[in-house]
């Protein structure tokens, strides 16, 4: 190749670097006093800022949070959910023990469990319906059972509609009303949990921008001078970039460090089983710190950071035009 | 140096800046701009500044045509031409010291030469006691000295100046005038767009006067009001 090619290529390439401000160490170190020294001089306003991005942000995970736990509760109440196969009178145990193992294959079954009358009537024990069992003294009407649970709830009614065709099936028993309204409320619940949850972000980025231009509007004045004696957008723009982006990043983990923390402490303290919330709305599952906080927390400091940036540079286009 | 050939500007709302001016101002000289408010002063010195595209024309500046600059070219090009405005334009939050230096850390100087330049360019200015004092700490004339200080320190071969001493007292404005000739001895061109007309009588540099947007003199030796004073 040409070494004069090679050398045009060089100078083009440091040229490039210069028009975008260029960001050796001389320029970075500018570039971080700068934002340092603006955010200590315009404490007022970079802590709004904050405050801002904080209280938008921690609306955005609140929400996700209760969704999240909505659903949670969803899904266990619909992973207890269990058909409960009767068997006919007449099986022979031959019978019932093929009839297990055809459940155990069918599709859709995730785990199949035998209850013979005498199981059926210890759990009834104690039960209203126990006493008139026993009194009754007709334990045949307590049938040979499996209790099946399913991979896919929402699968309920094919999967019902399959097994009652098997071989010794007397009746199906389940919830079948009781498990469309749950598949109802939960596809309700995820639809208005991903509706708020962007209607929020989307609010935040408009609320947090605004906050920015405000005060990227309170130094166009530097900016134009910077301008005038010769500086490129990247150099001015680099210290206000930084400068959204920690606004934007720290806007971020403040909400999320407390959030996790009350998340933590509440959860342990009286969401778990045996826990005041258990007392009050029965056992059930709420997500674990650990499940919600670690998976959320880069997704949140990457959009704090992203809107921190955002806001900054769309604030700034107008008064770079000189 | 400087060749501005058939440029017109005309703004969006229809007005005229500058009309057909025809304009070659050599290596070194010292040139006074003259003229009623609105009769294309300043609108001129945006054009040099890039601040303002020409409608019509082209402006030559070391035989470069800038009217073909793209926006990525102008702080390359701006850093080739000092600016000083009447209302000093110094970055409030910065000292003088920093003020100044701040135009060549834009330029991409090593710390040691901004060491070494901006004491040497604050004492020509005589501000060289003042390099901690904030803008608003320092009298008219000094925050425009002090722009001056920051218009040379790279070094430029081109000043421009709109009305640097419209907002001084006439002592005062004497002084940035001597400075400005004594930065014009040193072989600097001077543009500068002012209505001092006891300035201009008295400095005797070349004088164009711009009426409606027209040049309609440009004298050799000038006065204010159009007369040759030789």
């Amino acid at each position: 190749m040409n070494p004069s090619t090679n050398k045009d290529k060089k100078k083009k390439k440091v040229k490039r670097k210069k028009e975008r401000g260029g960001l050796g160490l001389r320029n970075l170190t500018y570039y971080f006093s700068q934002t340092f020294k603006s955010i200590l001089r315009n404490k007022f306003m970079s802590l709004t800022s904050v405050l801002t991005v904080a209280s938008c942000i921690i609306i955005v995970i609140a929400s996700f949070v209760v969704v999240t736990n909505i659903n949670a509760v969803l899904e266990h109440w619909e992973d207890n959910l269990k058909i409960t196969v009767h068997v006919e009178d007449d099986l022979t145990a031959e019978q019932r023990d093929l009839l297990y193992h055809q459940l155990l294959v069918a599709d859709n079954i995730v785990y199949v469990q035998y209850i013979s009358p005498e199981e059926a009537l210890e759990n009834l024990i104690g039960s209203v319906l126990a006493d008139a069992v026993v009194a009754s003294e007709d334990h045949q009407q307590l049938r040979h059972t499996f209790e099946v649970i399913l991979y896919d709830t929402r699968a309920l009614s094919e999967t019902s509609q399959n097994l009652s065709g098997f071989f010794g099936v007397y009746t199906l028993v389940y919830p079948a009303d009781a498990t469309e309204a749950l598949i109802r409320i939960s596809n309700v619940v995820t639809i208005i949990g991903i509706v708020v949850v962007s209607v929020l972000a989307v609010l935040s980025v408009v609320i947090i921008t605004n906050t920015i231009k405000l005060t990227v509007n309170s130094r166009r004045n530097e900016i134009l001078i910077m301008k005038y004696v010769g500086a490129t957008n990247w150099f001015v723009r680099w210290p206000f970039v930084i400068e959204g982006l920690l606004i934007g990043v720290l806007g971020a983990a403040i909400p999320l460090a407390a959030t996790w923390v009350l998340y933590d402490v509440t959860i342990e303290g009286i969401a778990q089983p045996g826990g005041l919330m258990a007392a009050l709305i029965g056992d059930t599952t709420f997500r674990a710190t650990g499940d919600i906080f670690p998976f959320i927390a880069p997704i949140i400091i990457i959009f704090g950071a992203g809107i921190g940036i955002l806001g900054s540079v769309s604030s700034m286009r107008r008064h770079l035009n000189v | 140096m400087i060749k501005i050939a058939n440029a017109t500007k005309i703004y969006e709302n229809g007005s005229r800046g500058i009309q057909d001016v025809n304009l070659t101002i050599e290596k070194g000289e010292f040139v006074f701009v003259v003229g009623l408010s609105g009769s294309g002063k300043s609108t001129l010195i945006k054009i040099l500044l890039k601040e303002l595209d020409l409608s019509e024309g082209e402006i030559f500046i070391n035989e470069e045509n800038i009217t073909l600059y793209g926006k990525n070219q102008i702080p390359y090009l701006r850093r080739k031409m000092g600016v000083v405005f009447q209302d000093f334009r110094l970055l409030p939050n910065k000292t003088v010291y920093e003020n100044v230096a701040f135009a060549m850390q834009i330029a991409d100087a090593s710390s040691r030469e901004i060491r070494r330049n901006v004491p040497t360019v604050l004492s020509m200015v005589g501000l060289q006691k003042k390099s901690k004092a904030y803008p608003n700490q320092l009298s008219g004339g000094e925050q425009q000295r002090c722009a001056l200080a920051r218009a040379i320190v790279n070094n430029p071969p081109i000043l421009l100046c709109d009305e640097p001493t419209g907002n001084l007292d006439p002592d005062t404005a004497w002084d940035i005038m001597n400075l400005l000739d004594e930065i014009n001895n040193r072989g600097t061109t001077v543009v500068m767009a002012t209505h001092a007309w006891d300035i201009v009588d008295a400095m005797k540099k070349r004088v164009i006067s711009m009426k409606n947007g027209f040049v309609v003199r440009d004298i050799e030796r000038g006065g204010y009001n159009n007369e040759s004073l030789d």
